[in-house]
């Protein structure tokens, strides 16, 4: 190993890809540099050399950090700021009224301002009362608290209900097939799909406005993310890459989502709530009727699963140059290796994920700095 | 100077490291690390990474050497792979260690980042009360009759039209829990 001054060096992590190493630190900046420049990093750069110019502000040279900067950054992606998970998933078929109207109690009282409300059924005809209602209540909870709440009705067939904009979700087997019209889709890809310009241009001709490409090839994803950005259209996964924040991942437990089960349970995550349909109940957190969102804190388990979604917990997270470009989700872990915790190096999730950050360094888009 | 220098770096290094043991016929490699040059976090962590394509196993003692024996998940491997796993491994060994380091190093400087974020952010120290206000009697008898209108709609759907239920997913909270 080549000399290293630590005295001059702030926290970062660092990755080799492609021929090229890939710095990061907890600001969540960026800055690809070469193998010898990254020696040189280490031995330590003075002011004058090209290197210094882009590395000092972006704080990886102790000497020269913002403080103010980074203690803000510290406050935008921890849990100092956290005013509670923005979004909120409510399972529609099979509930009732009284167990919506306990669910949105619970909902409302939580902090945070501003939600984002997402209804899934699997037959939107058979349950329009239970959206009328959910869309009703929601609206008057939101006058009287002065909070604001976005609805969204996910279906399989991208049905639109009054009031809720429409999100389909459906299967990416092959190529693109006639597709429903809707503003966001949910695609869950399969080893076996292809043909990303396809993809992009049948999306935009069904109206999207953005999705969300869950799965599948690491390699396809990105080229179905080049074509999106051609087509004008935003992939959903692509911009949490982007941003990095703590309430920014779809499916973290706590932190960025909640469910809601037609019973009246309520879940860490939609993920987690699925896991019950298998008989493993791991993830409800208690019931809307008797839950109240102030006493979570000093549930045990939660406060373990909120342990378990941060990465400083995880050893192989903890070094991880993506460290703020992804977060670990308890219920997925626990779905995939039977764990809250993860086995990072055996995990498929983390393995695929990894692999298209690195697509996105090695293709040469924009990851933006903070 | 930077050569003499580099020259030092090398011939300590060759003085700390101790020779992998290669056991071509059990297809393991044992590694002694020395944890007065890598640090009991460092030797750990390494180990740990490797775990994707290797059984780790470990012995020795936490103060002096950490006998870390790699045994590759493909099968039995030849010496010549075991010689190629020693060298991925001394590297994954050098990269923690400096990780490792420069963590120690910056400790003082994420301690105060930590305390300018708390401080920085008045509403963090005084959680937000959530909102438990009582509904008003207005508000009250809003929601009361949302709950008619819709539960006299849901009656009238299901007298039209009966869907077979045999999972009782249709069944209230109360019918299931409260006996």
């Amino acid at each position: 190993m080549s000399a290293v001054d630590f005295a001059k060096l702030a926290p970062h992590q660092a990755r080799r890809i492609g021929g090229k190493v890939l710095l990061a630190n907890a600001a969540g900046s960026h800055e690809v540099v070469t193998e010898e420049e990254y020696r040189a990093f280490l031995a330590g750069v003075k002011p004058g050399d090209a290197l210094f110019e882009r590395l000092a502000p972006k704080g990886f040279l102790r000497e020269h950090l913002d403080f103010d900067a980074l203690a803000r950054a510290e406050g935008e992606r921890g849990l100092f700021a956290w005013q509670g998970p923005p979004r909120h998933v409510i399972y529609v078929d099979g509930s009732e009224p009284e167990v919506l109207c306990a669910q949105l109690d619970f909902l409302f009282a939580i902090p945070r301002g501003d939600f984002d409300l997402e209804a899934v059924s699997a037959a939107p005809d058979d349950w329009k009362a239970n959206l009328w209602f959910l869309r009703q209540y929601a609206q008057c909870k939101a006058e009287w608290t002065g909070k604001t709440v976005s609805l969204t009705l996910r279906t399989p067939g991208g049905e639109a209900a009054e009031g809720f904009a429409a999100r389909a979700e459906l299967e990416a087997k092959r190529g693109p097939e006639p597709l429903p019209k809707a503003e966001r889709f949910l695609i869950r890809a399969g080893a076996r799909a292809a043909d990303a310009a396809g993809w992009a241009a049948a999306l935009k001709a069904a109206g999207a406005k953005s999705f969300r490409w869950d799965g599948g090839k690491p390699e396809l994803w990105i080229e179905v993310v080049r074509a999106a950005q051609d087509a004008g259209l935003v992939e959903e996964c692509a911009r949490e890459a982007e941003a990095g924040r703590l309430d920014g991942f779809e499916g973290l437990d706590l932190l960025n989502e909640l469910a809601y089960g037609p019973d009246g349970g309520i879940f860490s995550s939609e993920a987690g709530l699925r896991l019950e349909f298998d008989d493993d109940a791991l993830f409800r957190l208690g019931e809307a009727a008797h839950l109240r969102w102030s006493d979570l804190a000093e549930d045990p388990f939660v406060q373990v699963l909120l342990a378990a979604a941060e990465p400083e917990h995880n050893p192989a997270c903890r070094s991880c140059v993506y460290r703020t470009r992804c977060r670990p989700a308890p219920s997925a872990l626990h779905a995939e290796q039977r764990t809250l915790w993860g086995r990072m190096t055996e995990s498929r999730l983390c393995a695929q994920r990894m692999r298209r950050l690195d697509l996105w360094v090695e293709s040469g888009l924009a990851m933006k700095n903070p | 100077m930077a050569k003499a220098k580099k020259k030092a770096v090398k011939k300590a290094v060759k003085k700390t490291a101790k020779k992998p043991k290669l056991d071509a016929k059990a297809g393991t490699l044992t590694v002694d690390v020395d944890l007065k040059t890598y640090g009991l976090e460092a030797a750990l962590g390494a180990a740990y990474l490797v775990t994707d394509l290797n059984f780790v196993s470990l012995g020795g003692d936490r103060k002096k050497t950490l006998s870390v024996t790699l045994e590759p998940k493909s099968g039995k491997a030849t010496a010549a792979a075991l010689n190629k796993l020693a060298a991925q491994f001394q590297a994954e060994l050098d990269t923690a260690k400096v990780r490792w380091e420069i963590s120690r190093n910056n400790l003082p400087v994420r301690e105060h980042v930590a305390k300018l974020a708390a401080v920085a952010k008045p509403e963090a120290q005084a959680p937000a009360r959530p909102n438990e206000t009582k509904l008003t009697d207005e508000q009250q008898s809003e929601i009361d009759r949302l709950i008619a209108e819709v539960e006299s709609e849901i009656a009238e759907m299901n007298q039209t039209k009966a869907v077979p239920d045999p999972k009782g997913i249709r069944d209230s909270w109360e019918k299931k829990n409260l006996k």
